[in-house]
């Protein structure tokens, strides 16, 4: 197979399908390798759970170190307020750190047989998580303020009664404000699946290129951009949760002790 | 002038499909201003974490945030790119 029949296929391969009901319900390359990223995460969650002890040890210390190290990098991030967040930030992170490495790992077999491809490098993966965080960051802005509370970020009727005349441009901003809420999701789904997919293509190609040398350096970066990508879906699905939950006078609260603690440290030299 | 134009638009009429020239000039701008914006945000991060490294992480968070900012900008031209070619 040379570079001239290099075919490029947005769409994942259909391995079979299933019958469920009257309906065939078809299972792609994407989904197995899914499955295969949920076993070996159940798996390890299952093998930290059983060997729990109170004086951690081996396998679980590992996991209990990496876990705390994330927590007291979430606190950093977004706060104390943060904390809840933790279960579905770490499911976020985890599912596409794995997803994205297996993906490189199987996908020098993969782009041959079509067998396995990593799932995040398919638009319906990244489509999926993103509107699960979508979801939920929405949930979580309604849960803060109120449904009517949250909408009226978007609808701003209040500031029309409030202020009169002038009401009207903070009603217009509101309006701005639901195009920059609807195209959050798509950017999400949207920058893992091109970044995934992207590696994935330069992947192929350095292998059809020349075999064994010339993609390692590539597979190093794929390595990487796998990493960063799973770091930046999570904390920008941090962020959005904890603009949408944040309240505008606490903000300044909390804003103002950390200047106060910065200002000293600027040399007027320097500053 | 007009000579030119036209053996170019024989040339590209003959030897190259549009969607080909007009995904490739996708590609091309999606990768050449995000870069600058890229190593812009790289070079103020790392003069800002000279001046004051004791912020080194916060630094690092935000200017990872904002190269990924910039970054899907460019991806939404390379999935446009790609649609392009698939059509």
């Amino acid at each position: 197979m040379g570079i001239q029949d290099l075919e490029i296929h947005l769409a994942p391969k259909t391995v079979f399908t299933l019958p469920v009901g009257s309906w065939n319900l078809p299972v792609t390359n994407t989904m197995i390798t899914m499955w295969l990223v949920m076993a070996i995460l159940i798996g390890l969650a299952l093998v930290a759970r059983f060997t729990m002890k109170y004086l951690p040890k081996g396998f679980y210390n590992l996991v209990e170190w990496a876990l705390g190290g994330m927590r007291n990098f979430m606190k950093e991030v977004g706060g104390e307020a943060a904390q809840q967040h933790f279960p579905i930030f770490i499911t976020f992170f985890l599912t596409i750190l794995f997803s994205n490495w297996l993906g490189i790992a199987m996908g020098l077999i993969a782009e041959q047989l079509g067998f396995l491809r990593a799932p995040t490098s398919d638009l319906n993966t990244t489509a999926a998580l993103a509107i699960v965080a979508f979801l939920y960051f929405e949930y979580q802005g309604m849960k803060a303020h109120g449904v009517f509370g949250h909408l009226g970020h978007f609808f701003n009727v209040k500031a029309i009664i409030d202020k009169g005349p002038l009401g009207v441009i903070d009603f217009f901003v509101g309006l701005l404000h639901i195009i920059s809420e609807l195209v959050r999701p798509v950017a999400l789904a949207l920058r893992l699946f091109g970044n995934i997919f992207g590696g994935e293509i330069v992947l192929t190609v350095a292998f059809l290129i020349v075999a064994p040398a010339f993609p390692l350096p590539f597979m190093m970066l794929e390595f990487v951009i796998g990493l960063i990508q799973a770091f930046v879906f999570s904390v920008l699905f941090l962020t959005f949760t904890a603009l949408n939950t944040a309240h505008e006078e606490e903000e300044g609260e909390v804003v103002a002790p950390t200047k106060k603690e910065s200002g000293p440290v600027i040399h007027p030299a320097v500053g | 002038m007009r000579v030119y134009l036209t053996i170019i638009y024989f040339l590209i009429h003959y030897y190259m499909n549009l969607n080909t020239f007009a995904a490739a000039f996708a590609i091309a701008m999606g990768v050449i201003i995000p870069a600058f914006s890229i190593g812009r945000i790289g070079a103020k991060a790392v003069e800002s974490i000279a001046r004051q490294p004791e912020a080194a992480s916060k630094i690092q968070l935000n200017m990872i945030l904002a190269a990924a900012f910039a970054e899907g900008l460019g991806i939404f031209t390379f999935v446009i790119a790609i649609l392009i070619l698939n059509k």
